[in-house]
């Protein structure tokens, strides 16, 4: 090397190499490339799109994603809580929001508690002195047009209506001929304002019926043929609008038609679906019915298809016992719309919460 | 806890259940979370045999007090019966072969099971804890277990003309009214099937107070049905006159009970039409039952005959029989109260046997059956009145099923 030279080598140029192949030689996107950032761009928005009706979807009903319109209804609730402080717990309901749960009470003061979703009591409804001292309120609905609150009495045999937060209103006057005396026990509302109550009458069950009334107290008609059922109790208005009976105790479900033709049952026994003492009964808007099995210390579990009358058993939930998820006697049961499902315990002097 | 089939219903349940054509139902596992694709349960084959034979006396084996009482079986001798069409499926409701959780095979402990239509009234009329016929207020005749609807306080009373000769006034008129709002029960028959109680009287003469004693509903009434007055079993459970054969060891015999003899039930006979309720607790007798069924049979222990007043309508005629069956030393007949019994404590007696229409008492006519609401106040510290000698069970305020307050019972007839 000459020492004179003191030019420094030239560094190696370095090599780089140009992807020519999304830009023109003035470096502008090929269409090429504009297509594909348009398809992700697209993508994502669709799936911010999606999110955003989820999440819409969840702000307006507040229920889980498998609760999803078009998946399968097919499926068995878990328990959540249980509600403390009645003593004896028969009928329930829950309006809309499960925000005011109804309980009636057979025992101790004989009231219908009102909690909230926490399990809080928020307040009792109690008829006036009026209307006699000695109560027992059985079944609880609610007036899906007006938030009205019905309450049927064994004892006065009566139906007592009060407002959505407690008060006293009236009690209901049927208008049109009943036959005599009558004994109201399970009550349901249909959409459009229209009860269906289940009425024990007499020493014996030879006149048991369901009897239907107009949104305005109207007698429309009456269902059950002398001696068909025996003391109908809980009571529901499904998605096909026919009417199921807990036929209490013949130990089964009567399906009828809204012109009081009695189209399927599900029957006692022992089989899957099979029931022992069915009382209350509910539906919920994924088209599910849930029957209490009070011998069998269960809640029975079926789906309702669309256009057909006898409903399709999907399981069972809850065993015999103490403990939470457990039953002692179950009575009534009531949905919300938002995928829970309300289960009076009565000897366990709670009511169970269960979720989807 | 007793079990609900004991004594002779316990032989003829045994009957049915191993002797003859059987029934099990059997479930698998313990159910937590069902679902369409459980396993298959199996379901044994079982005929049910005509092994209910009682000594009906001119009654026929019908079904009493409707509902889900009333077993499938119509007469005897019906052949050809439907398995299906018997109830079969009826059994599962209260009973479970293997997995039961309480004795005899129930799913579940009296008095709940029965509570779930016998109170509040989603499943019967007849409201026994409350004491009312369900949605009314009527009252039940044989009281309630927690409240009952007896005016015992406002019990009245005519007084006729002095009779010279005989020295007596007749009493007339007699009214114990209904309550319209029950009252809590101040005594019951403890049914719950924990409490132990006493079965006062039970026993031959010398034998002691009575019996220590569990009683549930199932021990007086036969929830599958029979031809009695308010389905009452022949033989109450736990009644002095059958006694339990102990399990056996393995390789031996169990033995014998020692009485269970048809001759020893007592037929207490249907009514014609039900009629549960009342408006005068005075008038105890249902005239709805038919009359002059005969003699009931047996003899009871200490030696006095059952009542066999043909005068008296069949329920008045052998409900004594019926109820001393457990309260053996209180079957009384004419005369008892000058004519010593032989026992130390239930030496002289009051009457119990007789036909009160005709003026002398029945069990009935001064006690009720399920529980009171009569008042028991006027107890004077340090008197025994009303209880037994050594007796000191008996709660204060007691009122041992009486219909009047304060022994007022004692009034509706006597002049004193």
């Amino acid at each position: 090397m000459n020492k004179s030279d003191t030019t420094p080598p030239a560094a190696p140029e370095a090599t780089v190499s140009f992807d020519h192949s999304e830009s023109d030689a003035a470096g502008e996107a090929t269409p090429a490339t504009m297509k594909n950032r348009k398809r992700k761009i697209a993508t994502l928005v669709a799936l911010l799109v999606i999110l955003a009706l989820l999440f819409a979807w969840y702000l307006v009903n507040r229920k889980p994603l498998s609760e999803l319109p078009g998946l399968s209804e097919a499926r068995l609730p878990h328990y959540e809580l249980s509600i403390y402080g009645t003593t004896k717990p028969l009928g329930v309901a829950a309006n809309a929001t499960g925000d005011r749960i109804y309980v009636t009470e057979s025992d101790g003061e004989r009231v219908v508690r009102v909690y909230d979703r926490a399990g809080k009591q928020t307040g009792t409804l109690k008829p006036p002195s009026s209307t006699g001292k000695n109560h027992l309120p059985m079944y609880v609905a609610i007036n899906p047009t007006t938030q009205e609150v019905y309450v049927s009495d064994r004892s006065t045999s009566a139906i007592y209506i009060y407002e959505a937060k407690g008060t006293y209103l009236r009690t209901f006057a049927p208008k049109g001929d009943l036959g005599g005396e009558w004994a109201p026990l399970g009550l349901a509302f249909g959409p459009d304002g229209a009860l269906y109550v289940t009425d024990v009458r007499g020493t014996t069950s030879k006149n048991h019926r369901v009897v239907a009334f107009g949104p305005d107290g109207t007698l429309l008609s009456s269902m059950g043929a002398p001696g068909q059922l025996s003391f109908p109790n809980g009571i529901v208005v499904d998605s096909n609008n026919n009417i199921e009976v807990s036929d209490s105790n013949n130990g089964r479900m009567v399906i009828f038609s809204q012109l009081g033709k009695m189209l399927s049952t599900i029957s006692r026994g022992i089989g899957e679906g099979d029931l022992g003492l069915p009382r209350g009964a509910a539906v919920d808007d994924a088209g599910r019915l849930f029957v209490a099995d009070t011998t069998d210390h269960m809640v029975r579990v079926y789906s309702i298809d669309k256009g057909k009358a006898m409903p399709t058993y999907i399981g069972s939930f809850g065993n015999e016992g103490q403990l939470d998820g457990t039953f002692e006697y179950p009575n009534g049961v009531a949905t919300d719309k938002r995928a829970h499902v309300y289960v009076t315990d009565r000897e366990n002097n709670r009511v169970q919460v269960w979720g989807y | 806890m007793q079990p609900p089939f004991r004594g002779a219903a316990h032989g003829v349940f045994l009957n049915m259940h191993e002797h003859n054509v059987h029934e099990h139902i059997e479930r698998n596992g313990a159910r937590v979370m069902r679902n369409g694709s459980r396993a298959v349960k199996k379901l044994l084959f079982l005929g049910i045999g005509s092994a209910l034979v009682f000594t009906m006396g001119g009654v026929g084996p019908a079904q009493a007090d409707n509902g889900p009482h009333m077993s499938s079986i119509q007469a005897a001798g019906t052949v050809g019966v439907v398995i299906a069409n018997a109830g079969a499926s009826k059994c599962a409701s209260c009973h479970r072969a293997h997995t039961a959780q309480a004795e005899y095979l129930l799913k579940q402990a009296q008095p709940q099971l029965c509570y779930t239509c016998h109170q509040a009234g989603a499943g019967a009329t007849t409201d026994v804890v409350n004491g009312q016929r369900a949605g009314t207020t009527q009252a039940l005749r044989g009281g309630g277990f927690k409240t009952a609807a007896i005016g015992s306080g406002k019990a009245t009373k005519d007084m006729g003309p002095a009779d010279l000769v005989t020295g007596r006034i007749a009493t007339l008129n007699q009214t114990i009214p209904a309550l319209t709002l029950p009252a809590a029960t101040t005594s019951r028959h403890q049914i719950d099937g924990t409490t132990a109680g006493t079965a006062w009287g039970n026993g031959a003469n010398g034998s002691g107070l009575g019996k220590s004693i569990t009683l549930e509903c199932g021990s007086c009434h036969d929830p599958h049905g029979n031809g009695n007055y308010r389905i009452l079993r022949p033989m109450p459970n736990d009644s002095q006159w059958v006694v339990k054969a102990a399990v056996p060891a393995v390789g031996t015999t169990p033995a014998v009970p020692a009485v269970m003899s048809p001759a020893t039930n007592v037929v207490v006979p249907d009514a014609t039409a039900y009629g549960y309720t009342t408006a005068n607790y005075w008038l105890a007798g249902d005239t709805n039952v038919p009359t002059n069924v005969g003699a009931t049979g047996g003899t009871a222990l200490s030696g006095t005959a059952k009542a066999t007043d043909p005068a008296g309508d069949g329920y008045i005629q052998n409900v004594a029989s019926w109820c001393t069956t457990c309260h053996t030393r209180y079957l009384a007949g004419s005369g008892s109260y000058k004519t010593a019994s032989g026992d130390a404590t239930f030496m002289y007696r009051h009457r119990s046997n007789a036909n009160y229409k005709a003026g002398a008492a029945n069990c009935i006519t001064c006690h009720v059956s399920h529980g009171s609401n009569a008042a028991m106040t006027v107890t004077p510290a340090g008197d025994n009145v009303g209880l037994l000698p050594g007796n000191t069970a008996a709660p204060a305020g007691d009122s041992h099923l009486l219909r009047v307050d304060n022994r007022g019972t004692c009034v509706m007839c006597h002049n004193v």
